[in-house]
């Protein structure tokens, strides 16, 4: 035995104060006494206590001196080394969309359960298990030799569709028996980047796979308007054929669960396709993507994909303006724009508007909203001016901004701008010399894109990229309006809903979730069409070429991940602070017992 | 907050009632009061043993600080700078009160952990080393952020310049201010040594032929001072201007005019003294000119090629003429043309670099090729096993891989006896030098070719049978074999080599008679003509005194040879040797000829081949397996060969344009011909592609939409990017579509200087866009002032706050919860006192105060 503690051991000389006590106890006598009425008198004439050198006998002390030992020892923390009778296992069962293969009946994820509990059965009655996720990769079980806790955590568990994190799972698992002697089985259908499996001793790999599956997935899936006309599409798709024959394959193509388009070809073993198709639509569609094959292939989660698209979104846009003839025929350019054309505005209005422009006009205070100020400063913004300068070249351009795609603004000749400061914490997009010439602030209920020249003082207007730039610019602010992917998402990514209000958004599965106001929804897990308030909002896809490859990846046994801990392969330490404390804990009512049951 | 490791145990609360119940039935001779004391005690005996049983731990509110301080330790940062944050580090310890804890984390391009958050700080020395060369304020961020420990306040202290080319952190607010973690930064900067740079060359990307446009160059330094601006175009100093520079940006302009279509480099330098860092004085740019095709022509003869040239010109083609030996030394110059036209150029004047430009610029380019012969081309211009053979479509020369022999040559040798004699005293024979002779031969030619030899005195024999020289031992041995004896019988031998050479299939069938005398009678007129009308040649080596020399001369003008005569032996073999260079290296055909059209093609058609007028020679070549052959000469040897080669197109003419084909000048179709080529060659370009290329880190990334001119999207283009350099290093990328009308790729830019992006249509094999892009030195270097902007929002939205030097980032405190202290051992503590108070209740009697008061004042006394 060993004490982490043991100074505490000392104190078992606090022992010697028990006895003590019992040396100073007043010894019972027998005294007849003929009345009662005599019995204070006696009682006044007790002797004073003395000092006995005999000791009496007493269970009662006998249990009391154990009863402090014990507490003492237990103070000192010992522990006793000992071989692990116990064995530890992690569990880490793959839930990644692939398991939902059917290549093996039902599926992967049901004949994994499966094996995971007859695997149990064999398992020796002191072996704790514990069961880990691999998306989201978390502990779901913790350390337990209860087999039932383990297999109601089990059975409650289903595949997500969203692309496994396999590492992060087996590092999780790894950092669970870092400090113990265990092992790591991990059931999974091997359908990640082979690089994960570099090998380490203590990781089975159980692959539950079938020796050739069928996938034939669509893994590429993009939308754009067509340049220039508003209500045209044109979509990509990538159907890649992860079997080991050739495939016959249907695709279908449904706007609103009305068919648009349908053709058949063959791809063959590892083949590709992409395939395009363009469409008009002047209202919102639900478009869906379909591929068949006869027979079904083994992985239906790839073969849909979907977007919404609504083409018919307002964006109410607001220029506050004597006069900008650019500005407006630009945003006029956009069915989309509902343009206003004032040449003031109050601050309560501001919320009306989804963009405004202030074109040398000075905006209210505070102002709020996304807000675009050209050649003007807001008011009360920590922001310096020293007024008007001339002729000012543009020294930098960050042209890896998403304002600048497809701009070029080397050669833009500004002849007069205000010389500003940046505001704190502002993005400069342009600049002269060190005059920002464009610049974005955001705050809490505030985007500011602050231009400090005025459009009519340069050749800005006049530039090939100004149109590009405008739509940039609209697209940056309002990607729901002008970005036709904005409502496509892939499983295992954030979205961010931008409604107002109290909202219901109903998942695939029928998991739904209430929100208030503008959130990110962070559980996009399953493929399939999301509902707002019970129309369907956005949808998302799998698109994940390596999760579709359902093709074993590896057919060995044994997994080897890159080492982060290196577990000690110690004896185990088994602390008696527990047990010296429940017996203590008996002793003392027994001791209690006792003294009340008289035997003192 | 209050939690419970092993709540299971606080079930044991239940023994609570029994205690009661214990009390309320038993008896005791204690008073009432002791027995409800007593009672109070083991009832906190118990609940103290039974909550530290359950493990309770408590967390209390708190002022302990855990600060993690990242220090920039990237280029950007001085020396002076360092040293000072260190000295400021040094200090740490004494500024953190009790249980506050302090880690160290150092970052660049990566962070790494110096030191964990602990109360024991001590931060030196260091022992962490960190890439330089960029600054990410994310990764370090994030990094302190995640091993920041549990309870108290957590902070970070940001010392740096602000300055990151890696990352974003103002990303990261979001997660910083999830996590309660309050950014301070502390600004490095000042203090830096004088330092002059160039921050920025603005340019148009594309410009018109001739149109003036200006280069821009922003320069700035620390300090007041002058120095020369410099500006290279392509690699060439173009100009230089002296400038002044001052602690602010300022511009300084160039005129630029081009006049050629075509990628264009500038280099902008700047010279001046002292100034600290040199990588940051020099910047790149780049332009595209658009416009007409420009062609390379290289001829060491300008005055014979003069009328092709015109034509050319005349056509709209924009020409440039040079010598071989001023040909373009890189292929980036090269690339500036759309197509090479080689007239008459041998191999050997041009360099092994050259030539692999010239493969590298047909093949990854897409350049066009125009190789047109003479007697310094292919095989005679050492074409072969070149870079520049590779990229032809017809081997220079005879290739070994064909399957007919090309010559059959007969040696009939005199034996008679007068060859054993010396000539003029030699000590050696005639024989003895005919031997060699035939030695030379045989090692003179090519394996593949055939040789026999027949030696006749009064008879002919096949002293070597005719066959493939291959047997080289074989048939020396066979040759030292013979010897001189018997008279001089030529006529049948004549007729013998005629009887075996006319069985042979080889292209060239010749015989090199060699007799010292005077043969017996017989028809030679009339055989060696009908050897001829066999394309059998005959030549003659008439050797001595007594050589029938007129016979001999008679019977090579028959036989369309060559006659030789000597009356020294001696040189025997060098006769032998010419003679069969002569027959052999028929590399070049010097013979009139009508082309004969193979192939109606892009060459060829539209053309009167019927009227073509003959040409007078060429060089010979093989055709590759896959080239196209349109036109061919009578003895089907290639005369018009072209191909594809990689992206580009290569045509080869192997007659010349010289007095081999004078006859073409008035040839109607002459013109139509040469412009037919080289349109064919000139890839031609279509602006649909609008590419965008940037610099991620080391990585360039190319996006391109493609667009018809309704602005239709156009998809499953077959497209690929070339990528020229620096260095002349090439990469070539086929872009995968990711979009409708959109495209991708990524290739690896670690170079400083600029790329130049071609891109082609693979299925039209068409060049459609010229770009490309700059990569400048590490950006590192390019800032002198802090970006205080960056720093200050960071400190602003996580409630930090902007330090000094002068400051404790330990004085400012806010409650909060420390980390959970686990009870466990003081409720033990608690329990073993209460236990023993409540044994001294039940067991001490009364009054045993005063009685060890009492004892213990006699002990005194």
């Amino acid at each position: 035995m060993s004490f982490l503690n043991p100074l505490a051991l000392w104190l078992l000389s606090l022992t010697g104060i028990i006895i003590l006590f019992y040396l100073l106890k007043r010894r019972k006598r027998e005294v007849f006494v003929s009345s009662i009425f005599l019995w204070k008198k006696i009682v006044k004439n007790l002797p004073s206590p003395e000092f006995h050198w005999k000791l009496p006998f007493s269970w009662i002390l006998l249990l009391q001196i154990i009863i402090l030992i014990l507490m003492i020892l237990a103070l000192s923390n010992p522990f006793l080394f000992r071989k692990s009778k116990e064995n530890f296992l992690v569990i880490v069962l793959d839930t990644s969309a692939s398991m939902k293969s059917t290549d093996v009946f039902p599926n992967r994820f049901f004949v994994a359960k499966k094996r995971i509990k007859e695997f149990l059965e064999t398992l020796p009655q002191n072996t704790k298990i514990a069961l880990i996720s691999s998306i989201p990769p978390q502990v779901l079980s913790s350390f337990s030799d209860s087999k039932s806790h383990f297999l109601e955590k089990l059975r409650d568990l289903e595949p997500l569709d969203v692309p496994g994190k396999e590492k992060e799972a087996l590092n999780l698992a790894l950092s669970l028996i870092s400090k113990k002697r265990g092992e790591i089985f991990f059931f999974t259908d091997t359908s990640f980047p082979s690089k994960i499996l570099s090998l380490k001793e203590n990781i089975e790999l159980v692959p539950v796979v079938s020796e050739n599956p069928r996938n034939i997935g669509i893994t590429h899936f993009d939308i754009r308007s067509t340049a220039g006309k508003i209500g045209e599409y044109e979509i990509l798709v990538k159907i890649e054929n992860f079997s080991l024959g050739k495939e016959k394959i249907i695709l279908r193509i449904l706007a609103n669960e009305k068919l648009l388009h349908q053709e058949g070809f063959e791809l063959p073993a590892s083949g590709k396709k992409n395939f395009t198709y363009d469409f008009i639509c002047n209202q919102k569609i639900y478009l869906k993507v379909e591929i068949k094959t006869t027979p079904p292939d083994d992985f239906s989660i790839d073969n849909f994909v979907g977007a919404v698209i609504y083409p018919e979104q307002t964006l109410f846009v607001l220029l506050v303006s004597q006069g900008n003839l650019f500005l407006e025929t630009a945003l006029k350019t956009y069915p989309q724009i509902k343009l206003f054309v004032k040449n003031k505005i109050s601050q309560e209005q501001l919320p009306e508007y989804d963009l405004i422009f202030f074109d040398k006009v000075t905006p209210p205070f505070p102002l709020k909203g996304n807000i675009i100020c050209i050649g003007i400063l807001p008011p009360n913004l920590p922001i310096e001016s020293k007024g008007w300068e001339r002729d000012l070249p543009v020294t930098y351009v960050k042209s890896s901004h998403p304002l600048f795609r497809f701009v070029h603004l080397g050669e833009m000749n500004v002849r007069r701008a205000l010389s500003v400061s940046s505001l704190p914490g502002a993005e400069i997009l342009l600049r002269s010399f060190q005059i920002p010439l464009m610049q974005i602030w955001q705050r809490e209920n505030l985007t500011l894109l602050l231009i400090s020249f005025d459009f009519y003082e340069s050749d800005f207007p006049l530039q090939v990229g100004f149109p590009v730039f405008i739509f940039n610019l609209l697209q940056w602010f309002h990607p729901e309006v002008f970005d036709p992917q904005y409502y496509k998402v892939r499983t295992g990514e954030d979205f961010f809903v931008s409604r107002e209000g109290n909202n219901l958004l109903v998942g695939p599965h029928n998991h739904s979730t209430k929100l208030e106001g503008k959130s990110i929804f962070s559980r996009v897990n399953f493929v399939g069409p999301y509902k707002l308030n019970g129309d369907v909002y956005f949808v998302a896809n799998l698109l994940n070429s390596q999760e579709s490859n359902i093709f074993p990846q590896a057919k060995n046994h044994s997994l080897k991940i890159e080492e982060e801990f290196s577990p000690a392969g110690e004896e185990d330490k088994w602390f008696l602070f527990p047990l010296l404390i429940l017996l203590s804990l008996v002793l003392l009512l027994g001791e209690w017992y006792l003294y009340y049951r008289g035997m003192q | 907050m209050i939690y419970f490791s092993y709540p299971l145990f606080l079930s044991l609360f239940f023994l609570i009632p029994f205690v009661f119940y214990i009390y309320k039935k038993g008896n005791s001779s204690l008073s009432l009061l002791r027995r409800r004391i007593s009672l109070i005690l083991r009832l906190l005996v118990l609940i103290f043993l039974i909550l530290s049983l359950a493990g309770m731990r408590i967390s209390l509110p708190t002022r302990q600080k855990s600060i993690f301080f990242l220090l920039d330790v990237s280029e950007s940062i001085t020396e002076e700078r360092k040293a000072l944050a260190f000295d400021y580090l040094k200090k740490i310890p004494q500024m953190a009160k009790k249980k506050d804890r302090a880690g160290l984390i150092l970052f660049g391009k990566e962070a790494f952990i110096e030191s964990l958050p602990q109360e024991n700080i001590s931060f030196f020395p260091l022992h962490t080393s960190v890439d330089p060369h960029y600054t990410n304020i994310a990764k370090a961020l994030r990094l302190a952020s995640e091993n920041l420990p549990q309870g108290g306040e957590k902070e970070i202290v940001l010392l740096s310049d602000g300055n990151e080319n890696r990352g974003e952190a103002r990303n990261l607010v979001d997660y910083l201010k999830k996590n309660k973690v309050r950014v301070n930064v502390l600004p490095l900067s000042g203090g830096e040594k004088k330092e002059a740079l160039l921050k920025e060359m603005i340019l148009p990307p594309q410009v018109k032929r001739g149109e003036k446009f200006k280069i821009s160059i922003v320069a700035q330094s620390s300090f007041e001072t002058e120095g020369i601006l410099k500006l290279y175009l392509n690699g060439e100093f173009l100009e230089e201007k002296k400038v002044k520079l001052e602690p602010k940006e300022k511009l300084f302009s160039f005129v630029g005019k081009l006049e050629k279509s075509g990628f264009y480099t500038y280099k902008a330098l700047l010279q001046v003294w002292p100034d600290n860092i040199s990588s940051n004085n020099q910047i790149y740019g780049y332009t595209v000119v658009k416009g007409e095709p420009k062609v390379l022509l290289l001829t060491k003869n300008k005055e014979a090629i003069k009328n092709l040239v015109e034509l050319f010109r005349r056509d709209g083609f924009s020409l440039e003429i040079r010598s071989p030996f001023n040909a373009p030394s890189s292929l980036e110059e090269l690339s500036n043309y759309s197509a090479l036209i080689l007239n008459d150029i041998s191999a050997l004047w041009l360099s092994p670099l050259q030539l692999k430009n010239i493969s590298e610029y047909v093949k990854e380019l897409g350049g066009g090729l125009i190789v047109i012969g003479g007697e310094n081309s292919f095989a005679l211009g050492e074409y072969r096993n070149t870079p520049l053979e590779e990229v032809l479509p017809v081997y220079a020369g005879i290739h070994e891989k064909t399957n007919l022999p090309y010559l059959s040559l007969v040696l009939i040798i005199d034996k008679s006896g007068s060859m054993s004699e010396g000539g003029n005293g030699d000590s050696l024979t005639k024989i003895s030098l005919a031997k060699k002779a035939a030695w030379t031969v045989i090692d003179l030619l090519p394996s593949y070719e055939r040789v026999g030899i027949l030696s006749f005195d009064t008879n002919c024999y096949w002293t070597v049978p005719l066959q493939l020289i291959a047997n080289r031992l074989g048939i020396g041995r066979q040759i030292n074999s013979l010897e001189a004896n018997g008279g001089t019988s030529l006529y049948p031998a004549l007729k013998e080599a005629f009887k075996e050479l006319r069985k042979e299939e080889s292209a060239i069938k010749h015989i090199i008679v060699l007799s010292d005398g005077l043969s017996t009678e017989g028809n030679f007129e009339e055989i060696v003509k009908e050897m001829n009308k066999e394309k059998i040649t005959v030549s003659t080596v008439a050797i001595g005194e007594d050589a029938d020399i007129k016979l001999m001369r008679n019977i090579a003008l028959w036989g369309k040879g060559k006659a030789y005569y000597t009356t020294d032996i001696q040189s025997l073999p060098r006769i032998f040797t010419a003679e069969t260079l002569r027959v052999s290296r028929s590399l070049v055909v010097n013979e009139s000829f009508l082309p004969l059209l193979n192939l109606e093609g892009p060459l060829t058609s539209g053309i009167n081949w019927e009227n073509v007028p003959p040409l007078e020679g060429y060089t010979v070549t093989t055709p590759k397996q896959v080239s196209t052959i349109y036109l061919l000469s009578p003895r089907k040897d290639p005369l018009l060969a072209s191909w594809r080669y990689g992206l580009g197109r290569v045509v080869v003419f192997t007659s010349d344009y010289g007095k081999w084909s004078k006859n073409w000048r008035k040839w109607p179709d002459h013109d139509k011909f040469w412009v037919r080529l080289l349109n064919w060659v000139i890839p031609a370009t279509e602006s649909f592609l609008f590419p965008i290329v940037s610099i991620e880190g080391k990585k360039g990334h190319i996006t391109v939409d493609a667009l018809d001119d309704k602005g239709k999207y156009l998809n499953f283009l077959s497209l690929r990017a070339t990528i020229l350099k620096p260095e002349s290093r090439m990469e070539s990328i086929s872009l995968e579509q990711t979009a409708p009308g959109r495209y991708e790729g990524w290739f690896s830019a670690d170079e400083i200087g600029s790329y130049m992006v071609s891109l082609f249509d693979q299925e039209k094999m068409k060049q459609t866009e010229l770009t490309g892009t700059v990569v400048s030195y590490s950006p590192e270097y390019k800032d002198l002032t802090p970006d205080k902007n960056l720093l200050t929002y960071l400190a602003e939205k996580t409630g930090g706050k902007v330090l000094s030097f002068s400051n404790n980032p330990f004085t400012q405190r806010r409650f909060t919860l420390s980390p959970p202290y686990s009870l466990r051992f003081f409720f033990l503590d608690l329990a073993i006192f209460l236990f023993l108070l409540d044994v001294g209740i039940r067991v001490l009697p009364s009054g045993i105060g005063i009685f060890l008061l009492k004892k213990l004042t006699s002990v005194f006394r």
